[in-house]
């Protein structure tokens, strides 16, 4: 699936940029599904997107600067506040006489767990509901925002792909001994997908510290929530009732690259388990994923027939089903290179 | 002519990679656009699959070699040296499915090489006879990625009238720049042989290489093309000491070649040292190499694109027979839009 091509995921919110990048007088940019956006912070603080490309000479906004909330354009200076009206000409001297017909497309934006949300559409769900990060008694880790050049349902899938562990994570959870999956509790969700599982797991010295559990393996009670189409919760609970709560997005920056966004949050104290240590060994895994994830086609085929299948891919595989039945409920065909 | 797009080019042997260096992990390459994974097989015998798993698409090079086989570095799926998947540590042996499989290519070891056809080969690899003879030394010179078509490769190392120029710092006599006629041109079922002779500068290191005082000296050249891009250069100087050459230009892609070289001399290390001839051979390459990569990949078959010279004729004679095996395999030529 090329998803420049699919329409329809235009209409999902995707996390684009931790917000404390948008400072008052740098407007940034960002490729999502193809699309070039300029973001910034408007005049109430509030963060806004539109597209990157005056209307005039079609500069890049982003290459400009924010000026009372509006981005001016560094060719001629004119200026756009969020819904995309042109405010500021200097060229004219009457304002007042900006021509209608001077404005660039506004997107749909917003703040969510630290992070800009972006939807180039109308909506089909709102921002996926996490109830964890507005409990003041968890705290909330950012961890990861990077560029990998993996589409975004490899990602997905590979976050509910139970057989991978014992040769990915070999060498930091995988026990390459017991290759053989242990079977999950399955939910397909109206827009998403719940499955639950018990993990056995290799507990490596780093993460006996990080979780205070001493012994050499453990177990992980998983509860992973997919939300259509690029987004997961990953809610791991340990037998000493310690939550480890992951959030990735694999937001599509066009058919080949993926923005991974990542935080974390837990129910223990930095006093307990410290976070730098707690990014340091999901960057591992994560890292061990990114190497296989980069190395695998990114036109990814939602057709059962276009890959081979086993057991444990049965949530890739509903994946792959739910956003064919997507695509063909909005009047849309798998688009492939 | 883009190489990628003549399926009957698949139709030869090329050479790939030092066997050598599959000693330690497989290995990737691209061969005309199709990516391959090498390994050594339980046998010790080299061996070529597609580089893409047929499960989740990862890249098997990416992985392992266990007992002869290669194994996915995503699941652990093991494959033989004919494609067949042996091993999927999830699942009873006895059940794998027949269609996990990738497909395999024809591989074998020559000149200490690795060779690889991608489809049913209609010639041999080429023969060298110099390779048998125990008075000759084997000295393996270069292996490396130029960005260069494979036919702009071929017809250089068949063009007597581009050393005065390219080559005046190294054997090239600019003083002299119309070369020598041909003395003949004889075709052979795979390609074509071309005497001539060539007057050369005789420059210092080539001094000692070559065991000859003089300034000047001269080269009679046999060059044998092997179709459609690898080629010898049997070079007889009057002291009765041979310096056969062997290049292929490996076709990577349509725009990268992969040049592997080694040379045969009926000479002793005593006489001239591997080192010093490697030297000299290298400053020739690199000249080569500087211009070969201003050129257009797309180089064309057809005579009307470009401007031509009585020295050119071994490059036009291979236009005609490439253009003839086209036809006969009923394609035409391919070339960029």
């Amino acid at each position: 699936m090329l998803v420049t091509q699919q329409p329809v995921l235009r209409r999902f919110w995707y996390p684009i940029l931790p917000i404390e990048q948008l400072v008052m007088s740098q407007p940034q940019s960002f490729q999502l599904l193809g699309q070039k956006i300029v973001l910034w912070l408007d005049a109430e603080g509030r963060p806004a997107a539109g597209v990157d490309r005056c209307c005039h000479r079609s500069a890049q906004l982003s290459k400009g600067v924010v000026i009372n909330g509006c981005v001016r354009c560094p060719y001629h200076g004119w200026s756009f506040d969020q819904t995309g009206t042109c405010v500021n000409v200097p060229q004219l001297s009457d304002q007042s006489r900006i021509p209608e017909s001077y404005k660039v497309q506004a997107y749909r934006c917003a703040e969510r767990y630290g992070y800009v949300w972006v939807c180039l559409d109308e909506p089909l769900l709102p921002v996926p509901h996490i109830p964890e990060a507005d409990d003041p008694k968890l705290r909330l880790i950012p961890q990861f925002y990077e560029r990998w050049q993996c589409s975004g349902l490899r990602v997905m899938e590979n976050s509910f792909d139970n057989a991978h562990f014992s040769f990915v994570h070999a060498a930091s959870f995988g026990n390459q001994a017991q290759p053989v999956p242990v079977s999950s509790e399955m939910q397909p969700l109206e827009f998403g997908l719940q499955i639950k599982s018990r993990v056995p797991v290799v507990n490596p010295p780093a993460q006996q510290k990080n979780l205070q559990i001493a012994e050499a393996t453990t177990i992980r009670q998983i509860e992973s929530t997919w939300y259509m189409p690029f987004c997961r919760t990953l809610k791991i609970t340990y037998p000493n009732g310690l939550m480890h709560l992951i959030f990735t997005a694999a937001t599509p920056i066009d058919d080949r690259f993926s923005q991974i966004v990542q935080f974390c949050i837990r129910n223990d104290t930095e006093k307990d388990a410290n976070a730098v240590d707690i990014i340091a060994f999901d960057r591992q895994v994560v890292s061990e994923d990114q190497v296989v994830l980069e190395s695998t086609d990114f036109d990814t085929p939602l057709d059962i027939n276009a890959e081979e299948h086993m057991a444990s891919d049965q949530p890739g595989v509903i994946m792959r089903r739910k956003l064919a039945a997507l695509l063909k409920e909005h009047g849309e065909t798998e688009q492939r290179l | 002519m883009l190489v990628t797009q003549q399926p009957v080019l698949r139709r030869f042997w090329y050479s790939i990679i030092p066997i050598a260096n599959l000693t330690d992990s497989p290995q990737s390459f691209r061969l005309l656009g199709q990516n391959l994974v090498l390994w050594i097989d339980a046998d010790g015998k080299p061996a070529a699959i597609d580089d893409r798993c047929c499960h989740r698409s990862a890249q098997l090079s990416k992985g392992v070699v266990i007992d002869g086989c290669v194994r996915c570095p995503y699941h652990g799926w093991s494959f033989s040296s004919e494609g067949y998947c042996v091993n999927v540590p999830q699942l009873d042996q006895a059940m794998i499915p027949k269609t996990y499989r990738v497909s395999a290519y024809h591989c074998t070891e020559k000149y200490g090489y690795v060779w690889v056809c991608l489809d049913d080969p209609i010639q041999p690899i080429p023969e060298i006879a110099e390779v048998n003879d125990p008075s000759f030394r084997f000295i393996p010179e270069f292996y490396e990625t130029w960005n260069v078509g494979g036919l702009r490769g071929i017809e250089n190392s068949f063009d007597s009238a581009h050393g005065h120029f390219v080559h005046a710092s190294s054997w090239g006599d600019q003083a002299n720049p119309v070369p020598p006629p041909i003395d003949e041109i004889i075709d052979t079922p795979d390609g074509f042989i071309m005497k001539h002779w060539l007057e050369v500068l005789n420059p210092d290191l080539q001094k000692k290489n070559l065991g000859i005082g003089t300034e000047k000296t001269i080269r009679t050249n046999e060059r044998r093309w092997f179709m459609p891009f690898a080629r010898t250069l049997r070079i007889q100087y009057p002291n009765g000491l041979t310096h056969l050459i062997f290049t292929a230009y490996t076709p990577i892609d349509d725009r990268a070649t992969q040049v592997v070289q080694f040379c045969l001399r009926n000479d002793t290390e005593a006489e001239a040292k591997a080192a010093d001839i490697i030297a000299f051979d290298r400053q020739v390459t690199e000249e080569d190499r500087a211009v070969l990569e201003t050129t257009d990949y797309d180089a064309p078959l057809s005579l009307s694109e470009e401007q031509h010279m009585a020295s050119d004729k071994p490059g036009i004679l291979m236009r005609h027979r490439l253009a003839a095996l086209l036809k006969q395999h009923g394609e035409t030529e391919q070339r960029r839009k």
